[in-house]
This record gives C-alpha cells, sequence and structure tokens, in this order.
C-alpha cells in the first residue's frame, strides 16, 4: 500500500479532520433523513407513529396518569359499582362490577400488553434471524435443510394451538404465557430473514467480499444482516398488534394475566359476563386493544415505505 | 520472456441445469504473462465471464488446472490461502451490485485492508483509503463518506476499482468494468485502468465483447466463442489480419467514421444468433452461422494451432 502514493504523503491533521467529517457528514443522518421523508408522506403513517407512543408513553407511566392507581390492585367499591360511562365526570368509562374505574384499569392494561410485546420480540427476534441468516447463506446445504426444517415444525403448529396447550400443562403464568408465544414465533423471523438472505447471496457485494477473504461471520452479520433490516424491522412493528391479540386471547382463556392485574384481555374476559347490559367494562379495554393493533400496524406500514427503495 | 502469471491448462467449467448440462467454457489452455494485459472478447454466452470468475474463486472449476505463481488455484476462493486471495481481486461489471449500499465509500474501500491485516487504527485505514481514492480521481473529501446511492454510475466503478487494488494485488480481473456506463465515462475508467496496470505493474485479464476497446488496452487478445477459443494472438494483429472468420464478424460490427476505415473494414456477416451452450453444433460451433462454412466444418472440430508466429486459429481454412 505504501507504492500508491501519487498525490503524496496525507499529513496527520488531514486524517484527523476526515475522521471528524465523518460524524459532520454522517451518512447516517441523511439516509434517516430520507427514510422519514418516505415515512411521513403518508400522514396515516404518522397516526400509526402517534398511537404508539402514546402506548408506549401510558405503558410506562400510566401509573402516574390514572385517576385511580389503586383501582389496578385489589379494590372494591361496591356503591360505586356499575357506573354508566359518560355520566359521571369522576368516571368516564364508567365503572366494573368492583366498582373499580374502567379508564384506570383499560390504561394500566397497557403495561401488561406492552410487557408482553416486549419479552416476546426480544426472545423472537434475535433467535430468529440468527436462524434465518444462517440457513440462508448456506442455501442449498445441509445446514440450510436442518436449520429451516426444524423451524418448519413450529410454523405447522397453529400459534395459539400450541400456546394454550403449553400453558395448560403448567401452571397458569403469564411467563409461562410469553414463552408459549416466542416458541411459536420465531421461526417467522427465520422465514423472513431467510427469504431475505437468500436473495441477497446472489448480490455482487458478496460475491466480491468472498473472493477477498472476507470471514463467513463477517459477511454475514456486516455485508448481508443491515440490508435486511427494514424487512424485519416492518415485521416485528406489524407483529406488535399480533402478539397482543394472542396475548389477550390467552388471558381472556385464564392463561394469561392474573386478577388483579389490570390486563386488556382478562378484563374483556370478565367483563362479558354482564354482556349487554353492562358493556363498558369489555368494550372499552376492548376498543384499546385494537385502538394499539391499529397503530402498529399503520406504523408497520410506514416503516415498509421508508426501507422500500431505501437500500437502492 | 517474462514468466506466465496465470496457467491455465485444458479447463472446463459446466453447469448443471434443468434443461441440461451448459458447457459454459469447454477445454480452454493459455497463458497470462506477468504485467500483461490479457483481453478476452466475446459475445455474451460464450464464456467469457465463466473464465474470470472461474480464475478469481467464484466458480469450481469441473475440470483441468488453473496455476497461479506455479501455485494450484483450481479451487474456489473458500479454499484458497489468504496470500493467494490478497494478490487477485476483481471489477464487476455492474457497480451498482458489486458495491453494498448499507456501507460508506470508506467501508467498502477499507474492507480489503481490514480482511488482510493492512492497517493499524482507524486513522492508519483513513489515511490509505485516503491514497487509494486519489489513484482513482476521486476526491477524497467529498466521496469519503458518501453511500453507493450517492454516487453516479462511473464513481461507483471508481470506488469498485479503488477496493479491487487496495490489497496491491499482482492480477485483477476486469469483468466488463466499462460496459455499464456512459460513454463519456467509458473513456475515464479506462483511463484510470490503463493508468494503474502501468504505475503498479499489475496484470489484467480484461473481459468485453467490445473488440475496439482491445486496441488501446490488451498487449494479446483471445476471441472465445461458445467456450472455446477460436484466436489468440496479439492485439494490433486482429487489426492487421484477422484470420478467422468469426473475428472478421467482430471486426465487420464495428461502426466506423471515415470512408478509409469503412473500405478496410471486413465485409462479412454472420447468420443469426449465438446458439445455446447445452447442445453446442457439431465440428466447429461457429459452423452454423459462419459465411465459409463447408462440409469438414460440420464434422470435424478445429484445433487451435499456431498459424503464424505467437498467432493462434482454430479454424480449418486458415494457412
Amino acid at each position: 500500500m505504501a507504492e500508491h502514493d501519487t498525490e503524496g504523503e496525507i499529513s496527520e491533521e488531514k486524517i484527523e479532520k476526515l475522521i471528524g467529517e465523518e460524524k459532520e457528514q454522517s451518512p447516517w443522518k441523511d439516509s434517516l433523513k430520507r427514510r422519514w421523508y418516505r415515512f411521513s408522506r403518508n400522514p396515516l403513517s404518522l397516526v400509526g407513529l402517534g398511537i404508539a407512543i402514546i402506548t408506549i408513553f401510558l405503558a410506562i407511566f400510566g401509573w402516574l396518569v390514572v385517576p385511580y392507581p389503586e383501582h389496578g390492585g385489589y379494590f372494591s367499591n361496591y356503591p360505586d359499582a356499575f357506573i354508566e360511562p359518560f355520566r359521571d365526570a369522576s368516571y368516564i368509562f364508567g365503572t366494573d362490577e368492583y366498582g373499580r374505574d374502567v379508564l384506570t384499569r383499560t390504561i394500566l392494561g397497557f403495561r401488561y400488553a406492552m410487557t408482553m410485546v416486549v419479552v416476546v420480540l426480544t426472545l423472537v427476534v434475535p433467535s430468529g434471524v440468527v436462524v434465518g441468516l444462517v440457513a440462508g447463506y448456506h442455501k442449498d446445504t445441509w445446514v440450510d435443510t436442518l436449520l429451516m426444517r426444524f423451524s418448519d415444525i413450529f410454523i405447522a403448529v397453529p400459534p395459539l394451538v400450541l400456546a394454550l396447550s403449553i400453558t395448560a400443562m403448567l401452571e397458569p403464568d403469564p411467563l409461562y404465557a410469553m414463552l408459549a408465544i416466542s416458541l411459536m414465533w420465531w421461526p417467522w423471523y427465520a422465514r423472513i430473514a431467510y427469504n431475505n438472505v437468500s436473495s441477497l447471496i446472489n448480490e455482487e457485494f458478496v460475491r466480491s467480499a468472498e473472493i477477498m477473504g472476507d470471514s463467513k461471520l463477517h459477511i454475514m452479520f456486516s455485508e448481508i444482516l443491515p440490508n435486511c433490516t427494514g424487512a424485519i424491522l416492518t415485521k416485528a412493528t406489524l407483529d406488535v398488534g399480533w402478539v397482543i391479540i394472542i396475548g389477550a386471547s390467552l388471558s381472556f382463556l385464564g392463561l394469561g394475566a392474573q386478577a388483579p392485574t389490570p390486563d386488556l384481555g382478562t378484563m374483556v374476559a370478565d367483563g362479558a359476563a354482564w354482556l349487554p347490559d353492562y358493556w363498558w367494562p369489555s368494550i372499552f379495554p376492548a376498543i384499546a386493544i385494537s385502538f394499539i393493533i391499529l397503530g402498529f400496524n399503520l406504523l408497520g406500514d410506514g416503516i415498509q415505505d421508508a426501507f422500500e427503495e431505501g437500500s437502492q | 520472456m517474462t514468466k506466465n502469471l496465470i496457467e491455465v491448462k485444458n479447463l472446463k467449467k459446466y453447469f448443471d441445469t434443468s434443461t441440461g448440462t451448459v458447457k459454459a467454457i469447454d477445454d480452454i489452455t493459455f497463458n497470462i504473462k506477468s504485467k500483461e494485459v490479457f483481453g478476452l472478447v466475446g459475445e455474451s454466452g460464450s464464456g467469457k465471464s465463466t473464465t474470470g470468475k472461474t480464475l478469481i474463486g467464484i466458480h469450481n472449476p469441473t475440470e483441468g488446472d488453473v496455476y497461479f505463481k506455479g501455485r494450484d488455484i483450481a479451487l474456489p476462493s473458500s479454499k484458497r490461502s489468504m496470500a493467494i486471495k490478497k494478490q487477485m481481486n476483481m471489477v464487476f461489471q455492474d457497480p451498482g451490485g458489486s458495491l453494498n449500499p448499507t456501507k460508506t465509500v470508506f467501508d467498502i474501500v477499507s474492507l480489503p485492508l481490514h480482511i488482510h491485516d493492512m492497517v493499524d487504527g482507524k486513522k492508519d485505514a483513513v489515511g490509505k483509503v485516503y491514497e487509494l481514492l486519489n489513484t482513482v480521481d476521486l476526491e477524497p473529501e467529498r466521496f469519503m463518506y458518501r453511500r453507493p446511492a450517492d454516487l453516479g454510475q462511473g464513481e461507483k466503478q471508481a470506488v469498485a476499482i479503488a477496493r479491487a487494488i487496495a490489497s496491491d494485488p499482482s492480477f485483477v480481473v476486469l469483468d466488463e468494468p466499462t460496459s455499464a456506463l456512459d460513454v463519456s465515462i467509458q473513456a475515464k475508467i479506462m483511463n484510470i485502468l490503463i493508468d494503474l496496470q502501468e504505475q503498479y505493474d499489475m496484470t489484467y485479464l480484461f473481459i468485453t465483447h467490445d473488440l475496439g476497446l482491445m486496441r488501446n488496452i490488451a498487449t494479446r487478445v483471445a476471441i472465445m466463442y461458445l467456450g472455446k477459443f477460436f484466436e489468440v494472438a496479439k492485439s494490433f494483429r486482429f487489426f492487421e489480419e484477422p484470420l478467422h472468420p468469426y473475428t472478421k464478424v467482430l471486426l465487420a460490427s464495428f461502426p466506423t467514421t471515415t470512408e478509409e476505415e469503412e473500405k478496410l473494414k471486413p465485409k462479412i456477416k454472420a447468420k443469426g444468433e449465438i446458439p445455446s451452450a447445452i447442445n453446442p453444433p457439431s465440428g466447429c460451433r461457429f459452423h452454423t452461422r459462419c459465411p465459409f462454412k463447408e462440409e469438414i466444418c460440420v464434422e470435424e472440430e478445429p484445433v487451435l494451432r499456431e498459424v503464424r508466429k505467437n498467432h493462434y486459429v482454430a479454424c480449418h481454412f486458415v494457412e
């Protein structure tokens, strides 16, 4: 390399300046700006982002903003039971059979839902992506066959059924519910990573890295993986809604959150017993579930738009 | 007599497909001398790119021997030693596809330096990439932290060239490096390549479908057709005395600007298109299109023989 000094030696200061420029020019800031532009072109994406931010905020700080934090635990106030919504200014969404504020419990329910999402996605996304990445890079070899057929086993079982049988076998516990959901969820990330990677391995930049002698690990994780971010992020965002639905379904069946933890699925289940006369204890949490799912679906679509031509 | 950097003996590369075996390279033998630019000319489907990719290790040869500085490299790149991989690199036809869209120019050009442990810390890497970008006429301050998406085709190809020479290779495969570029940029990239070759005494395998390009850069040229060599000679010989009918066809297809040039051009045309490499024609593979076809062409395959000094032709009728 020392032979390549056509323009004379480069000075120490110049190098310092160039290193500084990397942060200043920040190509990533640039591409983020472009992505944001494509994302924000669709107002629905912004609505989705807004809902997602509200959801996350309420999941973390819900206890601080609800009118009656104590209604989230064992609490009863029978004289105030089944107050109709929009009648009493202090109980806008009405109260349930124990006289607990439905608004308070709905907001507090966000925490359980989002905890579930965070735990499940943290387990599922990295494990699935690594399996799909390794299998995709070794496409059409025994590694591919072994990993992908193994993941197919889990895909073949209907998600809710597997989660149901696992939680039913063990004692009902939110942790088991999360593990059960994760067990049947990771193969979808393996699939999506696999599909992306197995087309990316035909790209010439991968050939180029190989002939130069780059290590397999570096090619997989540094050259190929960053090109799949868009697809994985989109899938993860869209999955937030699905995890919440499945989590709520398990709770509805009594296999998820246990009383008195405020949880949207349990609230719908408990409130369903009083339908149709006392509709509000179940309908408001149900609306909240739909609201969160809608929000994250819109956000996911927006992220997909942002990454669509992003890598070209 | 300069010694051979690359020696290829009876090289074959077949691909099995659902419709049959594609004989992309069917028994070719040639040498590339050190510091020489060896041109490989042919239509698409002739096997010229496959030849380059086999030498660099993207494809594993089906049969035959390939030696680099006397060492056996008839292997895919994953089985070659790091020392050999450091000494050769490749510039691809499509600069868009050969640059990782998620990386910056700095990342791309410094990758071979990192792979071969040629840099000591970030500062060293920046310094070396700076010099490399200068050698390919890219202003380092402007381009160092750009991403491929922000570059023009010519600039992308310059980055690919900077990457290809980063590890100080002695041998570079250039797979149609200018055919995806605008004409105005082609000349610039060609000049960079010619300068680099002279400056660093590199050896090129220059693959192209454009025989005209060869006049400026190649020392020797091989004409390839359906996996076979038809003619091998010093590049100026092709313009003085093209011998194989196919070479004449290639030269006849040149656009000319003056009447004198037009008069000098051979006036023959080939019929039809290049046949499939799955079932190549019997005998001479060119007989289906050759204007001078006789019976012997269908029955017997001509061998590549030396008809003039250092001028090899595979045709029954060349004396």
